[in-house]
Formats: C-alpha cells, structure tokens, sequence
C-alpha cells in the first residue's frame, strides 16, 4: 500500500506540490507506518569479478570493499532480493547461479540452470528469480524458498538483460540476437507482446512506475526507449561506443549508461531524450546500478577492476573503489540489508 | 563389450560438449618484456600510432590523424590480410595509447552448425588493447594488454574460432612485436624474456 502511494506521488507530475515536500510526505508516511526509515538501512554493492572467479562486497556508506566472496564459474550477472536479504549470481561456465545470503556475506547454495546462465533478476516481492539463459533462448523461472524451477519461458535468441515490473505482473527481456524486446505475462508466463529496437540490445531497465524501458544497443551505439504498455517505441539516443547497460537516477529523470569502448559513462535527460554529458570513468564499463538513495551511480569498470562512483547531482566522479579483475556486475547489485 | 565402448562414447560426447559450453567470456592477454634501455628512448620507437614498423608482421600503415583519438590506421600484414584500428586514447605523458580493431580482412569462410562463418585475418571478435611503457630505474617494462571475445559468439564454436584460436592469433601478434622491439636493444635476447598470462 505504501509503495503504491509513494509511486502515485512521484508519477503524478500534474500536481503541483515541490518534490522537496512531497519527498517529505512520503517519509512521514512511511515512518508513521512503521516501516523503518530508509536512511538508516545499510546498502552493499555487490561486484561480480569475472576473472577473478570472487564477489566484492561494497559498504556504500564508506565505499570501502569489506568482503570478498568465491563465486567459481565465471561470475557475470547480479540480482538482488532485499525482501529475503539474498543475492544472486549468475555463472556461466558454473552453469547456473550462486544464492548469497546477503547477511553473511556466505553463499547458501548453487542452483543449476543450464550452460549459458546470463541474465539474472528477482520479481519485487522475493518470492521468484529468473535466469535468462544466452544459449538455450529461455528463462528460467525457479522460486526462492528451495530454488525449484517452476516452468521454463521460450523468447527470442540471446536473451540478456530483464526487469521486473513493480506490481511483478510483467517481465521484460532483451533478446540480444534478436534485437528486440519482448513482455512476458508473468501469471501465464507467456509472451504478450514483442518489438524491434536497435541492434544487439543488452541491459535492459525499467522507471520506477514501470512505465518506461531502456535498452542499451550494444552494435547500434544506442539507447532505445519504449512504452511498457503496448511497447511503443517512444525515442532512440545516440550515446558512446558499445553501451552495456543503464540505470535511472534522481526520481528518474536521469538515465546513467556504461561505454564500453569509451571509459565513459553517457548521461541522458529522460525528459528531453537529449545526452547532457559523458562522465569518465574507469576502462571497460560495464554493469550499473543506482544506489537506493537515488543519487549514487556505481559503475564496474571490467578492465581496470575497479568501481566508479558517481554524484548524480553534480555529475563527478565521488570515488574509485578496488574490486577485482574483470568487475562487471550486470544486473542491479545494490541492496540494502536491514 | 560394445554396448560398454557405446556407452562410453556417449558419456564422452556429452563431457566434450560441457566443456565446451564456454559463454563467450571476454579474455585478457597481458605480455609484458623488461628492456635494458631508458623509457623514453623505447616510447620514441613505438608511439606514433601511425607507424607500424616496428612490429614484424606489419608490411606497411596506411594512416590518417596522427596520434589524436579517434584517428585510424590500416595495417597490411606481410602474411597477406589487412586490420583496420582506431586510436580511442592516447597519453604522451604516460607513455601509452588504446586502440580498437573496427575492421579485418577475411581469410576464409567455413561452414559450421549449417552456417557460413566468416574467419578473419586475427580470429577475435570486440578486440582492444592497451600499449605502454614505463620507466624503471633505467630500464623499461613494455605492457601490451589486449582485450577480446573469441571469433565465434554463439555456443559451440569450430576450432578456427575458439578461445584456443583467438589466445594463439593475439600471443602471436604481441610477442613478435616485443620480441623485435626487445630485440633493438639487446640483440640476441630470448622470446622467453616475454611474459604471457591470460585471464578469462
């Protein structure tokens, strides 16, 4: 109920109240419910180093690597499940994903899916993940409790980047080969609707009110923007050499994507579709995540090892964190843990 | 006994196919050489981005921008086969520059999975690298880091485009270029001297 309020709020641009109080109100609102404030949570990045087969666990309060977790088999793909404090790391030549128990740094478990294991992500309430599988053209869909495949979703060649959306009614998946975008009814795990978009999309993202998807065209050196309803192609941005992925920032008016090939980071005003700036950040950027405060970008920098941290109030580079070899990250990996 | 040497063949045919079930994961090639010679006069030999003869392999560049980013250059290869680079970064003060290949000459076509597949003349697909130097003492240490996915992307790759092709391509190209390099300050000096590791 709640969260439904707080998103009514910050959809609603019609009504005329500043973002300042209505920030305000929902905090209120959420203290008055008993939800604990957000403020005093404590959030981790958690950075897959491919390379280096290990997990680096970032406090982003001190922005200081305080754990650093095995994960054989080629660590790629993050996703996080704050309601059961899990996180999950997809291994591609582990043939599945590693469960880390997000509250000991420990992994709990392997899972195994199939030998393309890529693309990874959690439905909002905890209870499912997906893992999208680069060879096989499908999803698996396993729940969190004993990490039982549940049914298995044929889409389009090279499935990679998914989210969810926030009702977890509907999945959304690139098909990299394909190059396209497909939705995916999550009650008959069917596909409803499919479209073109640039070539070889990767990361795909989602607002906040699930209204909005961004995909990240590796080959076509763009950002195509849709519609969630009917998947309405609504603008492409030009941006760096072969973008990865992308994440929304400042009640998503921002959108922050990773160039491989440019050591950028190129900022997009979501409003005017327009590319305001390109942030330098480490060499090979790849996977990207927003932290919960909404004004924090992290970046994986594969070939440097590093994390880049960006203000994206101010659009510079905070701090560079030492990760490991090959950081890539690709997912949301940040998580607050209560 | 047959069924045995059946049921064998198949669990080996299943082991060769996990095995090579590999994910196209980006590799990384790091060859370092230490040289017996002052930085700068090794950096004077390989900096311009736009002179390529200093590497064995390299008959001849055809090039356009110097050594600003962005600039291009086409290397022929003695062995026949061109590759076309692009300069994405350059740092006089650091002693290094970054390319990318952006195009490669064709050596064959094979067929694989019922499919035409395209060889080119380095069998790697995304290729980057990083050229520097740097000063220690009087010495130097040479860094040639190079970057790139396999020539084949999708599951299953045929020989002349897997990760075994692609390592042997780049280890070719990098140390015949130290080597020679080595070789301009201490002649008679072993190919050993060069240091390979390779990540993936």
């Amino acid at each position: 109920m709640i969260t439904v309020l707080k998103l009514d709020l910050f959809n609603n641009s019609k009504v005329s109240i500043n973002s300042k109080m209505t920030r305000y109100g929902v905090i209120v609102l959420l203290v008055l419910a008993g939800v604990p404030s957000l403020a005093v949570a404590a959030s981790f990045a958690f950075i897959s180093n491919q390379l280096d087969n290990n997990v680096s666990v970032i406090d982003t309060a001190s922005n200081e690597v305080i754990e650093t977790v095995t994960v054989t088999g080629k660590p790629v793909g993050v996703a996080v499940n704050r309601q059961k404090s899990q996180v999950y790391i997809s291994t591609p030549i582990g043939n599945g994903f590693s469960v880390l128990d997000a509250n000991n740094f420990k992994i709990k478990r392997k899972v195994t899916t199939s030998n393309g294991a890529l693309g990874i992500v959690s439905d909002n309430q905890g209870e499912r993940v997906f893992v999208a599988d680069w060879y096989e053209n499908n999803i698996a869909v396993f729940e969190t409790n004993d990490f039982e495949l549940l049914t298995t979703i044929s889409v389009g060649q090279s499935p990679s980047g998914m989210a969810v959306s926030p009702d977890d009614r509907w999945l959304y998946v690139a098909n990299r080969v394909d190059n396209s975008v497909s939705q995916i009814d999550l009650n008959t795990f069917k596909i409803r609707n499919t479209t073109k978009v640039g070539t070889h999309p990767f990361g795909l993202t989602l607002d906040q009110n699930g209204q909005r998807i961004y995909v990240a065209n590796v080959e076509s050196d763009d950002v195509s923007i849709l519609t969630t309803a009917g998947l309405k192609r609504v603008g492409k941005v030009q941006v760096g050499s072969r973008p990865y992925a992308s994440a929304l920032a400042l009640q998503d008016t921002l959108l922050f994507v990773t160039n491989q090939d440019d050591t950028t980071v190129s900022v997009i005003d979501t409003q005017t579709l327009t590319e305001i700036k390109q942030i330098e950040v480490g060499e090979k950027p790849e996977g990207i995540s927003t932290h919960p405060d909404g004004e924090r970008v992290y970046v994986a920098n594969w070939y440097d090892g590093t994390v880049t941290v960006i203000d994206a109030k101010t659009l510079t580079v905070v701090t560079t964190i030492k990760t490991g070899d090959g950081s890539r990250a690709f997912g949301q990996f940040i998580t607050e843990i209560q | 006994m047959k069924q045995v040497s059946v049921v064998l063949s198949i669990l080996f045919f299943i082991f060769m196919s996990t095995a090579q079930a590999h994910g196209p994961v980006r590799g990384k090639l790091t060859a370092k050489v230490k040289i017996n010679a002052p930085a700068e006069k090794v950096w004077a030999i390989i900096k311009n981005f736009d002179d390529m003869s200093w590497h064995p392999s390299i008959a001849g560049t055809d090039a356009k921008g110097g050594n600003k980013k962005k600039a291009t250059r086409i290397l022929t290869l003695k062995g026949g086969g061109t590759i076309t680079e692009q300069l994405k970064a350059y740092k006089a003060d650091k002693m290094s520059y970054k390319y990318k290949i952006t195009d490669m000459s064709t050596v064959k076509t094979i067929t694989h999975a019922g499919k035409d597949e395209i060889v080119p003349v380095l069998p790697v697909s995304n290729y980057a690298a990083t050229l520097s130097v740097k000063g220690k003492g009087g010495s130097s240490e040479v860094k040639w880091v190079a970057t790139y996915y396999r020539g084949y992307l999708n599951n299953n790759p045929p020989s002349e485009l897997n990760e075994d092709a692609a390592d042997k391509a780049v280890t070719a190209v990098l140390k015949a270029g130290l080597a020679n390099l080595l070789g301009k300050f201490q002649s008679g000096a072993k190919d050993s001297a060069i240091k390979f590791k390779v990540k993936r």
